[in-house]
């Protein structure tokens, strides 16, 4: 077949569309709060299991697809029929943590298997100790809920009823669980029709061809980009400050090596601690995840999004670590871990491109509440939400978003929590003072306080409770997240553990603040124009203003005071000058 | 013939159908994967009819007596019509009827000239189901979703046809995967050999004799049971109790049980019991039922076979939502814990009655020892060790020493060292009886049993004891039982492990652990004791000499070793008149 690019390109676009809807699908039929906010991902692989196609999706979910396939294709070999429907949620099969479900579905067309649809997304609960399944205080996966390795709970078009219920046994809300499921298959389903069809109009030679070319497309477009890295080594380390117990003085060393070779890229985590007793552990499939998000959001925004783009990149994560663990070590609570390699791996390519690489960027944070309604039925809810972007190399960070790797993460509406949920959000905004100074500002810490109005109990996940978000190239760090249990009488601050388990009754509320991003560049550069803006939109005090910034504002915060400003500024860059 | 009473063939029929479920078991043990199954015979086989009512029991543990009837009600209403030969049911859901995660029961239908007869099943206490505690009884759960994974009655075999998928999903979520599998297949094999067993007895003898000969045997069992209990004094009969702790190292629950009986119809009720707990030592109904089931059974003098008809006479009741008949998603891995006082606390009721029926207390429960060795890779292997204690004394005879529980019963046995030792990372240093311990009496109750283990690797230890904070009690005059304790040793140092249910901590290679159960109560007072009896136990080095002169006022002359009458005459009647009487 002779190479024609605009049918490479229509095909392209075709696939990503078709991942598009694959995703609508998902969305507008999803029960959880979860699917509704975004936390899920579709994707297509060609008929060899090769990831060609992501649809609604952050960058980090692409690795899942990806990890996880080659387990499919070795226990069932070629045993795939039309109407089968794989399930699996284990971390040691390539997915992520257990309340992380996959669906994955062979598409057939004219009797061959010519694709795979595949979607996931987080539910809201796995069974297991702890409502929500991600809690880092867990030992085992055994204790963390249920894991499914790869099953089929459709079999040539026959659901296993035997095995559905035996799941569903295990899983709290579970009419809710089998919902999303539910909506994911159907996600699945749309992506085959569209497949079909696809296929009626270019036949599969012609299809596996285009396959061949964009994956090979992807891997010559990774190459060539990583190639602008300049060749070196670059060395990032960090410490861990939570053991998944909230215990005293841990700092589990973590440490990554870039090496950029030309045309190759090696992420070595040797160095990196052994794996903890708790459930903060990466499973491997998480760590290439983080490796491909960060390396694909700095080096090669651009490339598609298919099996093509990984090859160049190799992972190396010593086995027993923290970053590799090994079974059954708890993996559920892995979230707080994965956000601070992520920003190592950041850190470590702003050694290699500092023009291009920002500050990662805060939140992930997460309330689990589960409890009774009047009526005694069971409910739970997860609310996660995000910060903001950090200082970047030109611009300021964006404050009230997801970070970048996070794709299109939203946040769910207080509407709809309070309509579905025994809770009200009292109050969701920034918190003034908090983005990391810079001439490129982090975003501010975002406070979002829930009142609940039954019983029940509640985590909280909470990121940089200790360790803040730091700057770059001069730029200062963020505010610490922090939680506080009800502001107007108590006012406590509850421990700083990332995962915090707790009784709530009717009236209590917790206040919960997200940390700030760090900045990026000397804040005595930014611009006394932008310090003013955000003054006048309560993002930063007058006093700050001055403290943060050396820019001195009229107490109207009508204007900067030029002169006031300039000696202010030129007195703090002499290292000599007095303290001001 | 039917309707005709037919007593050779009744007695043939019933005898046949003991067989069949023995049958049933002999399969299990010779098939089975894991230690608990072929060793400690840790399993029960059962025939129910088509109405799920009990037709024979065969190598039983005492406590599963009339336990698979629980499930039947749920498989009957669930399944109804849907029932084709070559199903295999199985369940494990403590609120569908059985009992706690790790037993597994499965029931077969059975078919016979394409009608639906009864059901052949099986009951096994696998090694693990996975959750939060290695073994699955883990005391501190506070839900049932902790405790491993629920099998809500589903079919396993669907016609003949194995869901693989479902067995792949559970044995992803235990820690004996092999084993597991493994005995999941005994199970369905055994199964399997009971249907054919009815199908071959009703070729013989054909459905109407099968029904007509059942029904005798049922009523047989029923008026053997009725005499027994017309035999008990009519009234009322209270034992209160209050049990170690909620689990949590919280205040005790309290326990009150009555035994009302009228004529030849008994009702136990729990009205006073404490409610449910947050923790796993809950009992589901089905169980608690069972146990007043067992206790009555083992005051059944006559030889009646183990049918429905035993269970009919009595009733069961207590209060929803508390301890003995806790509502979901309450934890009940742990109900052992319970299960054995409340047997226990049936005999005190009724030693109130029928003092001369009943027999002291027991160790207090099948203790055990978890053990999950950290392995290098893959995956991680466990040691399920239950063993055997002693019974407490008998109104004519001293308690039996080294054997299961009495509402254990049946054949289930310690595991071999050996076998141990060959599976598992772990040298069994000891397993014995320590003397001077149980409690005196005319009969004495069984001596305490010692098990010591030296790990060889690091690893996670559970050891479980159900009488930490009580001891067993003696009737009649006898004297309460002995003591646990457990100690820890690491090179030369030695700890002593506190007095909790249970102790949950890591060992290192090379340490050791001795388990100290406790020892039984006495029957009867010490002071009339058969002085040949003292010498005998003398002899066996069961107690010392100085014991003997201590308890029983006993004087055994060493150089002879006979008994010295006119020493011993002398210090009982001192011992009796230091007691005032």
């Amino acid at each position: 077949m002779a190479f024609d690019p605009i049918l490479v390109e229509v095909v392209k676009n075709e696939l990503a569309a078709i991942t598009e809807e694959m995703a609508i699908a998902v969305w507008k039929t999803g029960r959880s709060a979860m699917v509704k906010t975004g936390d899920f991902a579709t994707a297509i692989c060609d008929g060899r299991g090769r990831l060609i196609g992501q649809g609604y999706a952050a960058p980090f979910q692409l690795a899942f697809f990806i990890a996880v396939m080659p387990h499919i294709l070795k226990k069932y070999g070629e045993d795939f029929a039309p109407g089968d429907v794989i399930v699996v949620n284990d971390p040691y099969a390539g997915v992520t943590h257990m309340p992380d479900v996959m669906i994955i579905a062979p598409t057939f067309w004219q009797g061959k298997r010519v694709a795979f649809t595949l979607a996931y997304s987080h539910h809201t609960d796995i069974g297991g100790r702890f409502p929500g399944g991600f809690s880092s205080q867990c030992t085992e996966t055994f204790e963390e809920g249920l894991r499914l390795p790869p099953i089929k709970l459709y079999a040539a078009g026959e659901r296993n009823d035997a095995l559905l219920e035996t799941i569903l046994a295990n899983v709290r809300v579970s009419d809710e669980w089998l919902g999303d499921v539910e909506a994911k298959i159907a996600g699945c389903w749309r992506g085959e029709q569209e497949l079909k069809t696809m296929l009626e109009k270019y036949g599969l030679d012609t299809f596996n061809s285009c396959c061949d070319y964009l994956i090979s497309y992807a891997e010559k477009a990774t190459r060539a980009a990583i190639k602008e890295i300049p060749p070196g080594e670059y060395v990032y380390e960090d410490a861990f400050e939570d053991d998944g117990f909230g215990s005293d003085g841990v700092a589990l060393p973590l440490k990554v090596t870039l090496r950029a070779q030309g045309e190759t890229l090696s992420v070595d985590f040797t160095g990196t601690g052994p794996q903890a007793r708790g459930a903060i552990n990466l499973p491997l499939s998480m760590t290439q995840a983080t490796v491909y998000g960060a390396v694909k959001s700095i080096v090669s925004p651009e490339v598609l999004t298919n099996v093509g783009f990984i090859r160049p990149i190799q992972v190396v994560a010593p086995v027993g670590s923290l970053v590799n663990p090994r079974f059954p070590a708890a993996v559920g609570g892995r979230a707080p871990l994965f956000f601070r390699v992520f920003d190592m791996l950041f850190r470590a390519l702003a050694q290699a491109l500092p023009d291009r690489v920002p500050i990662p960027g805060e939140g992930g944070d997460v309330l689990h509440f589960t409890g009774e309604k009047e009526d005694g039925t069971p409910f739970a809810v997860m609310d996660i939400f995000f910060g903001g972007w950090g200082g970047r190399p030109r611009k300021d960070g964006i404050d009230g978003v997801a970070p970048m790797a996070f794709g299109s993460y939203g946040t769910i509406p207080a509407e709809m929590l309070e309509r579905e949920f025994p809770l009200v959000v009292d109050g969701f905004g920034y918190v003034p003072d908090t983005g990391g100074a810079g001439k490129h500002r982090g975003s501010v810490s975002i406070y979002k306080q829930w009142r609940f109005l039954s019983p029940g109990k509640v985590m909280v996940r909470t990121n940089r409770l200790i360790r803040a978000s730091g700057g770059l190239a001069g730029g200062a760090s963020g505010a610490l997240s922090k939680n506080i249990l009800n502001p107007e009488t108590e006012n406590r601050e509850l421990p700083r553990k990332a995962h915090m388990h707790m009784d709530v009754r009717p009236g209590d509320r917790i206040h919960h603040i997200v940390s700030g991003s760090g900045g990026h560049g000397n804040p005595l550069e930014r611009d006394p124009a932008r310090v003013l803006a955000d003054v006048q939109d309560e993002k930063l005090s007058v006093a700050q203003a001055r403290v943060q910034y050396g820019v001195v504002i009229d107490a109207d915060a009508a204007e900067v005071k030029i002169p006031e400003t300039e000696a202010l500024r030129a007195a703090r860059l002499q290292p000599a000058a007095a303290a001001d | 013939m039917a309707g005709a009473f037919d007593p050779i063939l009744i007695e043939v029929m019933k005898n046949e159908l003991t067989a069949v479920a023995e049958e049933m078991g002999i399969t299990m043990k010779r098939t089975a994967r894991s230690l608990g199954a072929k060793e400690g015979s840790d399993f029960s086989t059962a025939l129910v009819d088509a109405q799920g009512l009990l037709i024979a029991q065969g190598l039983t543990i005492g406590v599963h007596l009339g336990y698979i009837m629980g499930v039947m009600p749920w498989v009957l209403k669930k399944f109804g019509d849907d029932l084709h030969p070559g199903d295999v049911i199985v369940s494990n859901d403590p609120y569908g009827g059985v009992s706690h995660f790790p037993d597994i029961v499965l029931v077969m239908p059975i078919f016979w000239q394409e009608q639906l007869v009864g059901f052949s099943a099986i009951v096994e206490h696998h090694t693990d189901i996975g959750g939060r505690f290695p073994g699955g009884m883990g005391i501190a759960s506070a839900e049932v979703y902790e405790e491993g994974v629920c099998i809500p009655g589903v079919k396993l075999f669907s016609q003949g046809e194995l869901n693989y998928d479902l067995v792949d999903m559970i044995a992803a979520n235990v820690r004996a995967p092999e084993d597991v599998r493994g005995d999941l297949d005994a199970q369905a094999a055994a199964c399997r050999r009971g249907a054919q067993g009815v199908r071959d007895l009703l070729d013989r003898h054909g459905l109407k004799q099968f029904a007509a000969c059942n029904e005798q045997l049922r009523q047989y069992s029923e008026r053997a049971m009725r005499a027994c209990i017309a035999a008990i004094p009519d009234g009322s009969y209270v034992c209160t109790d209050l049990f170690e702790d909620d689990g949590l190292g919280g205040e005790g629950v309290n326990l009150r049980l009555t035994v009302t009986v009228a004529d030849e119809s008994v009702r136990v009720d729990f009205d006073g019991t404490g409610p449910q707990v947050r923790s796993a030592i809950n009992v589901p109904f089905n169980l608690t039922r069972a146990c007043v089931y067992v206790a009555f059974r083992s005051i059944l003098e006559t030889d009646a076979p183990a049918n429905s008809g035993l269970m009919a006479p009595i009733q069961v009741t207590a209060p929803e939502g508390c301890v003995v008949n806790p509502k979901f998603p309450g934890a009940v891995g742990a109900r052992g814990m319970l299960m054995w006082r409340i047997i226990d606390m049936v005999f005190a009721a009724l030693a109130q009655a029928i003092p001369d029926k009943v027999y002291a207390a027991g160790e207090g429960g099948a203790n055990l020892l978890v053990y999950t060795p950290q392995v290098d890779a893959g995956v991680p292997s466990m040691l399920l060790d239950i063993y055997t204690s002693g019974w407490g004394a008998r109104p004519d005879s001293d308690g039996v020493e080294g054997v299961t529980p009495m509402a254990a019963g049946g054949a289930m046995r310690s595991i071999p060292a050996e076998m141990i030792e060959r599976e598992c990372p772990v040298m069994l240093e000891g397993f014995g009886f320590l003397p001077d311990t149980g409690g005196a009496g005319q009969y004495r109750g069984a001596l305490s049993v010692y098990r010591q283990w030296r790990f060889l690797g690091e690893g996670r230890v559970m050891l479980r004891t159900c009488r930490v904070k009580s001891v067993p009690y003696g009737l009649a005059g006898g004297k309460d039982g002995t003591p646990f304790a457990a100690r820890l040793r690491s090179g030369e140092a030695e700890t002593q492990l506190p007095h909790e249910m249970l102790i949950d901590t890591e060992v290192r290679s090379g340490e050791t652990l001795l388990h100290v159960q406790p020892g039984a109560g006495g029957y009867g007072d010490p002071l009339v004791r058969n002085p040949q009896l003292v010498l005998d136990d003398v002899l066996d080095e069961k107690i010392s000499p100085a014991y003997a002169e201590r308890e029983y006022g006993v004087a055994i002359d060493e150089r002879t070793e006979q008994v010295d009458w006119q020493r011993t005459a002398q210090l009982r009647a001192t011992l009796q008149a230091d007691l005032g009487g």
